[in-house]
């Protein structure tokens, strides 16, 4: 592990619209990505945690503060840097609506690539393949997929490209129980593995227990953090919440 | 349930203005159709109106058809009953008029005034007698005086101003029998009410006029002005037992009733041929906009289902629907009349482009105007609503709220009966030129329904079609812009297959014309070939008649062998109805013309001797031998048929020697001079010395054989850029339902575009995929366009082969200017929903459910 980390946020705030109806959804939030390693960002609805996803993205812009990606300030960069990044050094993948219906499995692995006009390393490409267990399927467009199998191509592209980070937005939220831990346990492995880093966003604490390291977000601060969590002690803290409301006190 | 319809239909603005803009376009041209009739019809019953005396004495032929009068003698009436018929009780006064076709006027550079403006009787004036008492005039002299003696004469306003005269300055005219004569100009007149054709009016004094064209004691009219409050047709019969033989009186209400049949009928004409594009535009409006309520009601299935699960019926669905159609109908028609205004207004620029000598005019609305556009575009509107809202509304609520595409109905019918009729329109065509070899308009007939069969089975199959065919196209582009466009164009292949579809039907229609124009120009080249044997062709701008002593002039030029007049006089005939006989030298013509002769022979054309071509001679059942009683401006005159010949090109009809075609009223005036030069003279020295024998004459001019086939396809040409013209509006409709159908796609797709942008794609590659995706579309509809087109005319030229049309011919290079211009207009529909789709928030678009 570098020093450097993968992805960091200084002093990040977001605010949505205007006047009477502005809403504080990101306050001066600092925060360190580590290279190589599986965060996952939880907290309440309305918390924050996915605006926070995607600004450490690149995909929202920021009120104030810096987002750096590797030695990159995104917050400096007009929407062709940027797309250029995104497409080079970051994977996504979405809760719903990861794949394109019109291209198959294959196309759809292989889209971020295509996009830039560069050649997948084939080796690489065969060693997601058979780590998702799609073989049979490359050839399937995706309504002729389950799912679980839906979100592994997406998983399976995210890597493809081998971005320097992959974000993860509520990956299982649509997905039945077995094929969630499917996804879960083949993006844990990527981590383990190849050394991928993973930002995942979540509000279930059985996912939340794949990754190495939580970040807890309530009201756009981030309120605590855990390493190598349990699904027991994420739900425990998790229930403090509840108790203590939307109004969690915030350590010093 | 109709707030929630209205409300719905104002959320989506866009949708609703391109909609809306396709019934607008489509309305347009049937409202512009009849406001311009309309108002060429105003103008001209104003015309006529004004200009009718309470009497007008004139001579019985005046009723032949108008577009035959420039032919022949001027029919004339005595001037001698103006004294016997002012001794009438009731009768304030009687004026003698003359007016005289055919007369040319120069400009500064000694060349016919408006030549340049071609087409219908560009180049020449028409010349009359100026008539002194105001209430029998409805011109005026708006500056300088009227025209007075022997060296005066007066000109309208416009052509003035295009000569850049004033009163005072000196005009040279050329006369009908050739004489160049220099006048003053006295003054510049105006016609009462504004509006004239775009046509030149000479006045000379009737004493002038008269010395010039007829002979003392002649006039071509005599107008009566009657007492105030004495009836029109007691003073006309009163005058009727005074006149000779061969001359009539009618009163100012007949004369206009009479002139206004005949306007009504080539207006009705007009209307229809307008009325025919109006319907090809509202055919590919309907198109248009049955795709886009089609692709609303899809994306709205949510919506509608619930509305059904909070209790709404399907009946009230199906209402909230056409209700929404209904509001969207009534504004966009009503829109549609007005730019129906506009629109009527470039049809008078068109026609006047193409040397229609129309008046511009103010604007008519007649109720039924309004009434049939708001009905058009009602109906178009409902029905095509219809459909897919019943679809909507069978849609089972949990069914529609659970899953975001709702399959399809199969479309093994419609495949079904689209390949039924491709066949049986097919199976048609192929009869259709065998029925045409007996009797022409039925092969039409048969023709006309194949090709609507082959037309709509083709549309009904293109869904099929439209999957390999995106296929093929999307090999032109590689990488993954290309992919995703050609696989956005087969995910819905009846949407993409309606939408080309829009565009199949203009490419269709303007192929077919095209190939039939260049199988007309290549047959003409031919017959030209095979017939003219003449080497050089002598014809008057406009297609005037020219003085006779032009082919004097050509035959008096050294290496001229012999010179062919063509000479033309009205008569009513047989077969025929009101028609020109032509008159010619029997022994010359066969010289310049090969002439295929099956019965008798011209060399046996005497004095009251005919040749009547077969068509004509088989339609009366007349044959070398038979007696044909015809009715010429000096009244019945019977003609012996001695020779039945093919007609060849131009050449047709019933055709007299010179004597008997002088004494059906012809004038010494030709219309064509065929010049044969002798062996021994080369062709560039006789072009020479016939120029030089022209240079008095610029009225007429000089063809060697092949600019003589040039002035005939550039006629042609001319008359298909006004055919294109008109139905370039159709394949704008169809443009704009690309951009229609790509706008509410890009708004189906707001997600997939950000998922896109989010993995990478920049806002020029989102771009470029909806650009190919819309070429792909465009490239397609034109594609089978102009295969079903190219076929259509390849038909037509079949049906038509008996009409002289015998050979087929494609003119490549327009076909393929369509096939670019289609594809470049597709790309331009593009661009404005590729730059919304490139514009899109990539988490608005990822966000949106």
């Amino acid at each position: 592990m570098t020093s450097q980390p993968a992805a960091r946020a200084l002093g990040l705030s977001k605010v949505y619209g205007e006047g009477e109806a502005q809403v504080l959804a990101l306050d001066n939030v600092d925060i360190d990505i580590e290279r190589g390693r599986f965060t996952a960002i939880m907290g309440p609805s309305g918390s924050g945690k996915s605006t926070l996803m995607h600004c450490l993205a690149g995909l929202d812009s920021v009120t104030s503060g810096t987002v750096m990606i590797g030695d990159v300030d995104l917050t400096t960069l007009k929407d062709k840097a940027l797309t250029a990044l995104r497409r080079d050094q970051v994977g996504f993948v979405f809760q719903s609506f990861n794949l394109i219906p019109t291209l198959t499995a294959l196309e759809n692995i292989t889209l971020p690539m295509d996009i830039a006009g560069t050649k997948p390393d084939q080796q690489w490409l065969d060693t997601i393949i058979d780590t998702v267990g799609l073989r049979s399927r490359l050839s399937h467009k995706p309504s002729e997929l389950s799912g679980g199998q839906q979100q592994r191509v997406a998983c399976a592209r995210a890597l493809a490209s081998r971005p320097a980070i992959i974000f993860a937005d509520e990956p299982t939220g649509n997905l039945d129980s077995r094929s969630g831990a499917e996804v879960l346990g083949f993006l844990r492995r990527s981590v383990d593995e190849f050394g991928q880093t993973i930002v995942m966003v979540t509000h279930d604490p059985n996912a939340a227990s794949y990754s190495q390291r939580v970040v807890f977000l309530a009201d756009g601060r981030i309120s605590d953090e855990m390493s190598d969590p349990t699904p027991e002690r994420v739900l425990d803290r998790m229930k403090r919440f509840d108790i203590e409301g939307l109004s969690a006190p915030t350590p010093a | 349930m109709l707030k929630a319809a209205l409300r719905n239909l104002f959320a989506h603005k866009l949708r609703l203005v391109l909609t809306g803009l396709s019934i607008v376009l489509a309305v347009a041209f049937v409202a512009g159709t009849y406001i311009f009739t309309d108002s060429l019809r105003a103008s001209l019953d104003t015309l006529i109106q004004q200009d009718q005396p309470d009497v007008s004495v004139q001579p019985a032929s005046a009723d032949f058809s108008p577009d035959f009068q420039g032919a022949g003698k001027l029919p004339t009436v005595p001037t001698t009953l103006v004294p016997e018929i002012e001794d009438l009780d009731g009768v304030t006064m009687a004026v003698p008029a003359i007016v005289v076709p055919n007369i040319v006027v120069l400009d500064k550079q000694g060349l016919p005034l408006g030549q340049e403006s071609d087409g219908f009787g560009g180049g020449t004036a028409i010349g009359s007698s100026w008539v002194t008492e105001p209430a029998l005039n409805p011109t005026e002299v708006v500056e300088g005086s009227p025209p007075v003696g022997a060296d005066q004469l007066a000109l309208d306003s416009a052509s003035a101003e295009q000569l850049g005269v004033v009163p005072g300055d000196e005009i040279t005219v050329l006369l009908p029998d050739g004489d160049r004569t220099d006048f003053e100009l006295s003054g510049v007149t105006e016609t009462q009410n504004g509006s004239g054709f775009a046509i030149t009016f000479v006045y000379w004094d009737f004493a002038t006029a008269q010395d010039l064209f007829l002979t003392a004691d002649q006039a071509s009219s005599i107008s009566v002005l009657a007492d105030p409050g004495s009836v029109q047709t007691q003073i006309r019969d009163a005058i009727s037992p005074l006149l000779p033989t061969g001359v009539v009186a009618v009163t100012g209400e007949e004369q206009a009733s009479q002139v206004s049949e005949q306007l009504d009928s080539g207006l009705g004409f007009l209307n229809t041929f307008l009325l025919v594009f109006a319907i090809v535009s509202l055919f590919v409006a309907a198109f248009l906009i049955y795709n886009t309520f089609s692709m609303l009601v899809a994306q709205r299935t949510r919506e509608l289902a619930l509305l059904r699960a909070i209790g709404a019926s399907r009946g009230q669905v199906l209402r909230s629907i056409l209700a929404e159609a209904v509001v969207l109908a009534l504004v966009a028609s009503a829109l549609g009349i007005a730019a129906g205004a506009g629109f009527a207004k470039g049809l008078q620029a068109l026609f006047q482009a193409a040397g229609a000598p129309f008046p511009a005019s103010s604007l008519v609305f007649e109720p039924r105007t309004i009434v049939v556009a708001m009905l058009v575009g009602l109906v178009i509107t409902v029905v095509s609503a219809l459909l897919p809202a019943r679809r909507a509304s069978v849609i089972a609520p949990v069914a529609a709220m659970r899953e975001e595409s709702v399959a399809a109905g199969s479309g093994h019918r419609r495949t079904a009966i689209g390949g039924f009729l491709l066949g049986g329109g097919i199976g048609l065509a192929v009869m259709a030129p065998r029925v045409a070899a007996n009797d022409t308009m039925q092969g039409a007939l048969v023709a006309g329904v194949a090709a609507a069969g082959v037309l709509i089975g083709v549309l009904a199959l293109s869904p099929e079609l439209a999957r390999p065919a995106t296929v093929a196209l999307s090999a032109l582009f590689r990488g993954v812009n290309g992919r995703l466009a050609s696989g956005n164009t087969r995910r819905n292949p009846r949407r993409t297959a309606a939408t080309a579809g829009a565009l199949t039907i203009g490419v269709c229609l303007m192929s077919a014309i095209s190939v039939l124009a260049a199988s007309t120009q290549k047959s003409v080249a031919g017959i030209v070939d095979d017939v003219i044997g003449a080497d050089f062709v002598i014809t008057g701008y406009g297609f005037q008649p020219f003085p006779g002593a032009v082919g004097e002039a050509v035959r008096a030029t050294e290496g001229v062998q012999a010179a062919a007049v063509v000479r033309q006089a009205p008569m009513r005939a047989p077969g025929t109805g009101d028609t020109l006989a032509t008159g010619v030298d029997p022994t010359v013509i066969q010289q310049a013309l090969s002439l295929t002769v099956p019965e008798g022979s011209f060399d046996d054309l005497g004095e009251d001797d005919v040749a009547v071509d077969r068509d004509t001679a088989d339609s009366i059942g007349a044959g070398v031998g038979s007696t044909i009683q015809v009715l010429s401006v000096a009244g019945p005159v019977d003609l012996q048929v001695v020779a039945v010949y093919e007609p060849a090109g131009g050449f047709t009809g019933y055709v007299t020697d010179l004597p008997t075609i002088a004494r059906l009223g012809a004038a010494d005036q030709d219309s064509v001079v065929y010049v044969v030069k002798d062996a021994a003279t080369s062709a560039e020295d006789v072009q020479a010395g016939l120029e030089r024998a022209l240079e008095p004459y610029p009225n007429v001019q000089l063809l060697d054989q092949s600019a003589f086939k040039q002035t005939i396809s550039d006629q042609i040409g001319q008359l298909l850029n006004f055919l294109f013209a008109l139905l370039v509006l159709a394949v704008l409709i169809a443009l704009l339902g690309i951009v229609n159908t790509l706008a509410l796609s890009v708004f189906e797709r707001t997600r997939e575009i950000g998922l896109l942008r989010a993995v990478g794609m920049s806002r020029r590659g989102i771009r470029r995929t909806i650009v190919i995706e819309a070429f792909i579309i465009a490239a397609f509809g034109a594609v089978v366009g102009m295969i079903v087109g190219v076929a259509f005319g390849a038909l037509l030229q079949r049906i038509l082969a008996d009409q002289g049309i015998e050979q087929f011919a494609v003119n490549a290079g327009q076909l393929a200017l369509f096939l670019v211009l289609a594809a470049v207009g597709g790309v331009l529909a593009a661009l404005w929903p590729a730059w919304r789709a490139s514009r899109l928030r990539i988490l608005g678009a990822i966000a949106a459910e």
